[in-house]
This record gives structure tokens, sequence and C-alpha cells, in this order.
């Protein structure tokens, strides 16, 4: 029995469990059925597909069912969310699979406060492109394209409360085990070390965080005020979520392993959104202590600061039509340097037929760095249930020092991605 | 004989003096407020708002959730399609928040703009009028108050409206729906009277684009009942 078939027959176990006590049973189950194909186009010979294709070149099929039944105890209801996700990917000679839990959490609330315990994602943070604040939840780095954060934030098994005051809200979270981010496989299209001798990838999957030694905390106080702003404060204590690679000798002499650095980073940040009218501006701003950086070539780490600012606008047309504008810069300074870099970047999206025909255009741009990316997506939408997006993601990166911009890692992956979605 | 027709006559215009003077004692805003208290039955209650659009597009079908505590506190949960469920949205005063699945977080929207079909999300977000504009008795016929309301607040669904509101019962029965200039948007008819959570109320809300007039979308009120709600259905986490 492998590991995806194991899971779901826990999981429906589980389900089973709960609805034995669940007041109104299996309750609002849903599902989501997929496929996803992408099409590598220009990729360099280092960077063939070879026989590992990992997420950024597949050819896959997905099952994402979801409950959320709730039960009582005296007189408390607990709403639980379970959702699992298990795909299969087609690969040459064979396949590879996943299974992961996307949610298993019980909540309860009551007038001023709502308790979350369990394996969830919390989101914070306005901006789309690099969520700056978005820190709670790791990420998955192996398609590094994919801007749907429901596939690439990574939940974690924490405690989140939060408690309501007029229009403040508290929030505090823990998560006592921390979750490291996936990293991309040794081989795969997006592993920094290819094409170069002697030099490899070690695969990552399940770094020891130091158990509850390692354990993140932190919290949120936000206020709507009443002129429609709402702010936020952020204090999260954490491992660091940039990906960031550090070289080590390894045997025989002269070859080299390249590993994810992991080490407790201090992060302050400030969020606002305001709406007038059509438009909304909105910024995320974070700073951060103790980050390690990637400075000069890949496997040169440095220790140092790193403010990331971003301020975005949306606008909403009348006619099914919105776009969306955002200006991010961020600073490192560490012992020896300082790198300063901006990127522009936009997402219009326009409906047609009562939004049966979805068109959409990410395009990032760096304004003093090689980063440049286009990302158009057409979407249609039939019947009830059905969904299929075409998308493109083209990477034009603009030459210069490999290490300058965030899309070094990716240069040369354009691609052609379609997934189909049937939603029940 | 001409005793009694004189009782009858004075009877008869007494009568009508007392209705026409029983109608004249409302101001606007007591009849806007009546009116509100037809659409709503209290405070804080649920319902679910099935939206159909017909006209040029093929009768599509939507169906929402929503819970409402006094103006100012919505959450609206779609249910139908299921390719749409999640796309969750939180009024808070005049701000409102949607839930984008794909991106699994909240973003800011207005009130303003299109739910589905002619239905703007204050449309089912925002069910008073009392306390958002301010009105005026722009005229009246034999059966309807004619008032004029115009948006004390910014960021409201509508700039200006014109609301019919029939005399005796203050049921509404027609809006238009304006620009700042006073242009006709769209028109709302309010249909389908019957009991819902305790009183006599519009169980559908046509509403009709006013320049492309084959575009309608009916918002049928169902299963309306009174209900409390914690503080924290009506956060942001909540839309998940």
């Amino acid at each position: 029995m492998n590991f995806p078939f194991r899971g779901l027959v826990f999981l429906f176990s589980l389900m089973a469990a709960s609805a034995a006590f669940s007041e109104s049973s299996l309750s609002n189950p849903t599902a989501e059925l997929g496929y996803q194909n992408s099409f590598l186009l220009g990729s360099d010979s280092n960077r063939a597909v070879g026989s590992n294709p990992t997420l950024l070149t597949r050819s896959l099929f997905y099952f994402q069912p979801a409950w959320a039944p709730s039960f009582r105890i005296g007189d408390r209801t607990f709403e639980t969310q379970m959702k699992v996700r298990a795909w299969l990917d087609t690969i040459p000679g064979g396949f590879q699979s996943e299974f992961s839990l996307r949610n298993f959490s019980v909540s309860t609330a009551q007038s001023q406060w709502r308790l979350v315990a369990g394996f969830q994602e919390i989101v914070w943070g306005e901006t789309f492109g690099f969520p700056v604040l978005d820190l709670v939840s790791p990420r998955d780095f192996r398609d590094p394209l994919l801007l749907d954060a429901n596939w690439v934030r990574l939940p974690t098994a924490s405690l989140n409360a939060q408690y309501f005051y007029g229009q403040t809200t508290v929030q505090l979270v823990i998560t006592p085990f921390a979750r490291s981010p996936v990293f991309p496989n040794s081989g795969s299209p997006v592993d920094p070390t290819l094409g170069t001798p002697g030099v490899s990838l070690r695969n990552t999957s399940g770094t020891d965080l130091g158990g509850i030694a390692g354990a993140e905390f932190g919290g949120k106080l936000s206020h709507l005020f009443s002129n429609g702003m709402d702010v936020g404060l952020i204090y999260f204590h954490h491992w660091n979520r940039n990906p960031v690679f550090r070289i080590s000798p390894t045997s025989p002499p002269g070859t080299f392993l390249v590993l994810p650095t992991e080490q407790k980073v201090e992060t302050l940040g400030f969020t606002f959104s305001a709406s007038f009218d059509s438009w909304v501006i909105r910024s995320d701003q974070a700073v951060h202590l103790n980050q390690p950086l990637q400075t000069g070539t890949l496997g040169t780490v440095s220790n140092g600061a790193q403010w990331q600012n971003v301020l975005g606008a949306d606008y909403t047309g009348t006619d099914e039509w919105s776009l969306g504008i955002q200006l991010q810069t961020t600073l490192q300074i560490w012992d020896g340097g300082t790198l300063a870099q901006k990127w522009a970047s936009g997402r219009m999206t326009k409906k047609w037929f009562d939004g049966k025909v979805e068109a959409e255009l990410f395009v990032l741009s760096g304004l003093d760095n090689p980063d440049l990316w286009l990302q158009p997506k057409l979407t249609w939408n039939w019947g009830d249930s059905w969904s299929l997006a075409l998308r493109a993601d083209w990477i034009a990166y603009k030459g210069g020092a490999p290490s300058r911009g965030n899309l070094w890692i990716v240069r040369d992956q354009s691609r052609l991605l379609s997934w189909l979605t049937y939603k029940l | 004989m001409k005793f009694l027709a004189a009782v009858v006559l004075v009877y008869s215009i007494s009568s009508l003096v007392g209705v026409a003077s029983t109608e004249r004692k409302f101001s606007a805003s007591q009849i806007l407020k009546k009116a509100d208290e037809v659409r709503n039955p209290g405070e804080s209650y649920s319902m679910k708002v099935e939206v159909i659009n017909g006209g040029t597009s093929d009768g599509s079908r939507s169906l929402f959730e929503v819970s409402v505590r006094g103006n100012d506190k919505t959450l609206i949960k779609t249910l139908e399609p299921a390719r749409d469920r999640g796309r969750n949205m939180l009024m808070l005063k005049e701000d409102m928040w949607a839930f984008i699945p794909n991106l699994n977080r909240a973003v800011r929207i207005s009130l303003a703009q299109k739910l589905t079909g002619q239905a703007a999300n204050g449309d089912i977000s925002r069910m008073r009028w009392s306390g958002d504009y301010t009105a005026t008795i722009e005229g009246e016929d034999a059966h309807h108050w004619i008032l004029f309301l115009t948006a004390e607040k910014k960021g409201l669904t509508y700039e200006k409206l014109r609301v019919w509101i029939e005399k005796g019962n203050f049921h509404p029965s027609k809006a238009e729906f304006l620009t700042l200039a006073g242009k006709p948007l769209k028109t709302a008819l309010y249909t389908d009277y019957r009991n819902l959570a305790g009183g006599i109320r519009p169980g559908t809300i046509q509403i009709q684009d006013a320049i492309r007039q084959d575009q309608i979308s009916s918002i049928h009120l169902k299963d309306v009942r009174i209900e409390e709600f914690p503080e924290s259905v009506f956060n942001q986490n909540a839309l998940k």
C-alpha cells in the first residue's frame, strides 16, 4: 500500500470517526479533481529535464477532498476543517506520487475570541507576486513560477488565537514544531547547481529544526479605522523563509554539496490597506533581523538585515476588469556590503460572458536588476464545476550578475501550463 | 335621510382627511426606516440568496449564504456554483474583502463591484438604506411615496437612488439606482411579498440594467431566519 493510499485511508478513518461525533454528519464535503500539464520552453542543455521531472515539468493528476464537520461538547460548538491532496505525476518509466495534509484543524469561538488548533495555513499581508509578510507558512519552492499560494504555501501545526475588541483584533500564533520549506530536488530543472561540475544539491526533505526549541511564535495587532484604513503590526520569531544556499566540501575531495541555510530570524512588519471608491491602496513592510543572505555567488552566505517594502494599488473597473500595480524594494545590509533592488509588477484581469472567460496578465520587471517575467493566463469556466486555464510563464532574464534579481534560478525556464479542474 | 347622508359625508371626509394626515405625518427618514424594517427581519439574521441571471446570458445561477448583523457587518459565503465555492466576502462598515481561493487570502473589493449578473456586492450585503442615505420626499402618487436618496458616506453601492414605497404598508416596490450625475444605472423591482421570518417581506428583487434592458438578474431570498452571531464571524479569518 503506497503512501498516498495509506494517507487517504487514514483521512477517511478520521473523518468517519469525526462523523460519529459530528452534529451535522459529514457536512459540506467538497472535492477538487485536477490535471496539470506543463512544458518547458527554451531551456538550455544544462537544464534539461532528464529523468527526474518535478513540479515544474509535470503531467499530474490530483484529488483534493475537504470536509468541514462540526460537533458539540456541552454547549460549545467545535468546527473541524479537513483537507488533503494526493497527486500522481507521470514520468518516463513510471510515476511519482505525493500525499499532503492541507488542513486538519479544529476551531471554536465565543463572541470575542476564536481559537484554531491544528494543521492550518495562516495568511498575513496584502501583496501578490512576492508576499513579504506571508511568513507563518513556509513555501514549496519546487515550482518557483507557481503563484497560486494555495499550492505553494505549506500548512503548519499551529495554535492560532484571536481576540476581537471592536475593530481591533489581536492574533497570537505558536508553531511548536516548525516546518522547513520544500526545496528543489537534486537534478530537477530548478536545481541551482545544474551545470556546475563537482557541485550537487543535497536533497533536504524533513530537515530537523530543533524540535520544541525551534518553535516559531509571534502575533499580529490589527485595527480597522473608521475611515476604512486597515492597519496591522506584526512580530514573528521564525526560521528564515528566503531560500539561501551554502556550500560545503564533501567526499571525494574537490566535490561540494549545496545545502539550504536555515536559521532563526526576527521579523517586524507593518501592513495597511485603504479603499477610495474604486481604488485600493496597500502596503506591506518587513524588517528581517539576523536574516541569512545570499551574497555574491551561490554558496556565499552572510548574516544581516533585510528591509522589504511593497507599495501597491488596485483599480476595479465597472466592466469586469481590474488592474493591480506594485512597486517592491528590498535593501540588504551585511558585514561588508549592501544591496538594494527594485521591481515593478502589475496584474490585469478581465472577464467576459458573465465570468465564463477570464484573461489575466501578470508582469514583473526588475528596475535595477535583470528580472523579467510575463505570465499571461486564459481561463474558461463552463458548467458549474469545470475550469480550464492555459498559462504561460515567459522568463526573460535580462543578463547581468546571476546573484542579482530573484529569478536567476529559473532563467531560461519559460513554460506552458494547462490546468483542468473539476469541483464537486 | 338627509341627516344620514350628511353623517356619511362628514365621516367620509374626515376619514380621508384622517388618512391624508396620517400619511403626511411621516417624514422621509421615517418612511425609509419603516421600509428597512420591511426588508430586514431584525438586527441580526441569516438567509440564503439565490441569484439567477437572465437576459442574454444563459441563466447562470449562484447561491450564497448571507449572515447579517446591523447595517455594517455581513458575511457572504458562496455555496454555488461549485467552481466559485470559497469566494466568500466580508463587509465591515463600507469596507469589503473577498477571499480568493487560489491565493488563499482576502483582498479588498468595493460594495459597487459586480457580484454576478446585474447584482453588485452591496445589493445583498447591505440591505438597509437608513443611516446610509439622506432621504427627501420627491413626490407621491395615490399608492406610493417617491423618495430621493443621496449617499451620506463614501464607498456605498450607489451614489443616489429613487425609491417607490407603498403607502400604508411601507413596502418598497421599485428603486432606480443612479449615478452621481443622476443618470439611471439599474432599476430594481421588489416583488413576491410573502411571510419571511415573521413578517411580510419581498422575496424577490429583480435588477435590470438601465441601458441594456435585456440584462436582468433576479435575487431570491430564502430561508430567512433571525440568528445571533459571535464577533468572530465578521472577521477576515472567517472568510476561508
